[in-house]
């Protein structure tokens, strides 16, 4: 892509963020996933964004996975009860999540306004010259 | 009252002539045919310019668009102008043609 | 006239730019088929490969490939991103390859109409 590259760089950008927004989602969606004490709980998705390997953008490093510890929440109601009524949840936070969510979504639609501008930025010069 | 006679006129001095400039007279028509030698050469060049960009642009490797578009500009309105001048040159020679008729 | 390396090597480029257009349609067209694999054309390279060692372009034909990038649950690897921004890239040079195509046909018509 190295005549428009703007529109590559911020192609890599969006799919960065998309990637995170799929992690948010995949956390939030597992939230209240209850698991005896006895399993390890749900753990919650982080995105390693890093500089791309050419220099031109970002890309995803990996995908770090949080504590397996969770929470430990008595309810012995639960069938999933143990002996003591403890019952373990995932260790992941909704308002955190929701501000995950707003800040990936940002970042998603900064990139592809970069790509909208760019795009115009390269129509422009294509018409260089072309008034006669 | 007497009106004195008019009295003999001075001659006018010889004029002086004033020295060619460099480069001038006889050798103007060879600046011209160097400058269209010159300006057919630079267009030449602009024109090849213009085609290596645009092989860069059609195998993706060109860094800037506007690179290309620049180039292809200069060597379009070079060449207008080396049509231009080529024009108005040989409307000129028909005048003198003409003039000797 | 109009056979120099730089012509043939500009119809190499819109054709394949104009096949990459409908690849990436079809892709986008095929984003939840399950077990579709996307496409990927390319020309670039083996246009320059073609073009360093001095031989003609004429011969060059857009291949089109798999993509190789990680597949779905359903088997389906179409990314949306890519693909979106491919037609963008791609629309840009079809416009550039047909701007610096018009230069040379105008180069020649500037010296024809003479005035």
């Amino acid at each position: 892509m190295s005549i428009f590259e703007s529109i590559g760089i911020a192609g890599t950008g969006a799919t960065t963020y998309r990637k995170w927004l799929d992690a948010v989602s995949d956390n939030l969606s597992n939230m209240n996933d209850a698991v005896s004490t006895s399993q390890s709980a749900f753990q919650q998705r982080y995105v390693i964004a890093q500089q791309s390997a050419d220099g031109k953008g970002v890309q995803v490093g990996g995908i770090a996975l949080g504590s397996k510890e969770g929470r430990i929440v008595y309810d012995p109601q639960n069938p999933l009860a143990d002996a003591n009524g403890n019952v373990r949840y995932p260790d992941i936070d909704l308002s955190d999540q929701m501000g995950q969510l707003i800040m990936a979504q940002r970042g998603y639609q900064a990139n592809l306004s970069v790509v909208d501008r760019a795009k115009d930025a390269y129509q422009a010069a294509l018409q260089l010259g072309r008034s006669s | 009252m007497t009106i004195p006679p008019i009295g003999p006129l001075s001659p006018v001095g010889a004029p002086t002539t004033i020295a060619p400039a460099a480069g001038t007279g006889a050798s103007g028509g060879g600046d011209f045919a160097n400058a269209l030698s010159g300006g057919l050469d630079k267009l030449q060049q602009l024109q090849s310019t213009s085609d290596n960009l645009a092989v860069k642009a059609a195998t993706g490797s060109l860094t800037d668009a506007h690179d290309y578009m620049i180039a292809s500009t200069q060597a379009s309105l070079a060449t207008q102008l080396t049509v231009a001048v080529r024009n108005k040159a040989v409307d000129a020679f028909n005048e003198i043609m003409r003039m000797q008729a | 006239m109009f056979d120099d390396v730089t012509s043939q090597t500009l119809q190499v480029a819109l054709s394949g730019l104009a096949l990459r257009q409908r690849v990436t349609a079809n892709n986008i067209a095929n984003l939840s088929t399950p077990g579709f694999h996307a496409g990927k054309v390319g020309f670039e390279n083996s246009l320059q490969a073609a073009l360093s060692d001095g031989g003609s372009p004429t011969g060059v034909a857009p291949t089109v490939g798999q993509s190789l990038e990680p597949t779905q649950l359903n088997g389906n690897n179409v990314n949306l991103d890519e693909e979106t921004l491919s037609s963008v890239d791609t629309g840009l040079r079809y416009q550039l390859a047909l701007r610096a195509m018009d230069g040379k046909f105008s180069l020649i018509s500037d010296v024809v109409k003479g005035n």
